[in-house]
């Protein structure tokens, strides 16, 4: 199992079902601006881990995508509970950076 | 006649008796091994044309995200470009390096399961026939298929599967069955590694053609851009009951009800993803039983091939349902 792979990709696919309602919910452009920017970055992150190797029991690799994994997790709650914003962005900015490092690990 | 002359007839006839015998006993043994080895070459072809279809489904898969992206970018800057910024998620350089990476990735695998199934055929022949000169060179393809299997970066596939590229270049010259069986063994061994670190990654392509395709539809839900309707069809069907002209001739402007469209088409993504999961998790259980039968064929214990036969049906009925799911979305 390519658990890395996995997380990275239900973070992607989270954000790509749910870009448009969280574009429509931004307040001003630079909100939007780094909303597509971290949903691009998620993006990459993703194609790159189709090429990447993880040691899945590794304890950095294991600490990030845990990580990575929690940080979903909070993204779909403060989503479905419909926090502003901000808050949420501020969620996803964590959770793509972590999704770097792992994808760094693997490369 | 004299004494000596018969002598030597008899010797003679005892000696084309017993050479007409140990001959007829190797024609019988030979008999038997070449029954399971055409067994396993079928069986061999079949995975062959599977895998061939599977990676050509990733591949389209590939191509389709691709195009469905470019589109899906373009109605998320219409919807956000009010502001005059027209900012949107485009693919850049890099991006587009990847995504062309992983379609060479995937048709170089296309190639090596296409030269894998012809190999098969021509060793089905060999076990039947004696088709020394095809195999040789279905061999040979299938070695340069292999040689030129373009890996992903971390599974280095070159390392897995070239080993046998060089089995596969004597393939022609080794003129024993068995031996030739042994060879498939190894590529089957490794073409089970191979998957098995792949497998994951498969289901993942497939998944996020799903999920695009699933953003886009919602995002035409969302922007009345589409009509819904026939995601119910079976209702007036089931009932006998016709639809009215005008309720079906615009799309849903209620809130209510584009969240309840937007619903099926996210059950019916969940439907495709569970369906390309299973997909992929049968055709890797189908190699790795079709390896081991190989194995029980060169320990001359009796192969069962029906498992392996189940279990590339039922990777052929998930992508069918998957073209099915997705000609009713269209």
């Amino acid at each position: 199992m390519a658990k890395s792979l996995e997380a990275l990709g239900e973070q992607y696919f989270f954000l790509k079902l749910n870009l448009e309602e969280m574009l429509s919910k931004c307040e001003s452009d630079s909100e939007r601006e780094e909303l597509n920017i971290r949903f691009a970055a998620s993006r990459r992150s993703f194609n790159k881990a189709l090429n990447a190797v993880f040691i899945e029991n590794s304890a950095a690799v294991k600490e990030l995508r845990e990580g990575l994994e929690a940080n979903t997790k909070e993204i779909k709650e403060a989503f479905e509970r419909r926090k502003k914003i901000a808050k949420i962005l501020e969620l996803i900015t964590t959770g793509v950076d972590i999704g770097k490092s792992l994808v760094k690990l693997g490369e | 006649m004299n004494k000596t002359l018969v002598a030597k007839f008899r010797n003679t006839f005892k000696t084309q008796v017993s050479l007409i015998l140990v001959l007829a006993l190797v024609a019988a043994q030979s008999a038997c091994d070449r029954t399971p080895a055409i067994e396993l070459a079928n069986l061999g072809m079949v995975t062959g044309q599977a895998l061939t279809e599977y990676y050509e489904s990733l591949v389209n898969d590939t191509n389709d995200t691709w195009d469905m992206e470019l589109f899906w970018v373009a109605l998320i800057k219409k919807q956000n470009s009010a502001s005059g910024r027209g900012i949107d998620p485009n693919f850049d350089d890099e991006d587009i390096k990847l995504l062309k990476g992983r379609i060479d990735q995937l048709n170089s695998r296309v190639k090596m399961a296409k030269q894998m199934r012809t190999m098969y055929t021509e060793l089905k022949d060999y076990a039947s026939y004696d088709a020394g000169a095809s195999v040789e060179i279905a061999a040979k393809n299938l070695s340069s298929a292999l040689t030129g299997l373009i890996p992903v970066p971390g599974v280095n596939a070159a390392g897995i599967i070239g080993a046998i590229a060089g089995d596969l270049e004597r393939f022609s010259q080794i003129k024993d069955l068995k031996e030739k069986i042994k060879i498939s063994k190894k590529l089957m061994d490794s073409l089970n590694e191979l998957f098995e670190k792949e497998e994951s990654a498969y289901a993942l392509i497939a998944q996020e053609n799903n999920v695009t395709a699933t953003a886009i539809a919602q995002s035409l839900i969302e922007n009345e851009m589409v009509l819904p309707w026939g995601l119910l069809d079976k209702i007036p069907t089931t009932f006998g009951v016709k639809w009215v002209s005008k309720t079906i001739t615009d799309p849903p402007k209620d809130d209510d009800l584009k969240k309840g469209f937007i619903a099926i088409i996210k059950r019916r993504n969940d439907h495709l993803n569970d369906a390309a999961k299973s997909a992929a998790e049968n055709l890797g259980e189908a190699i790795k039983d079709l390896a081991a039968a190989h194995a029980k064929y060169l320990e001359k214990k009796p192969i069962d091939l029906s498992n392996v036969a189940s279990l590339l049906g039922r990777a052929k009925f998930y992508l069918g349902e998957i073209q099915k799911l997705k000609q009713a979305s269209e």
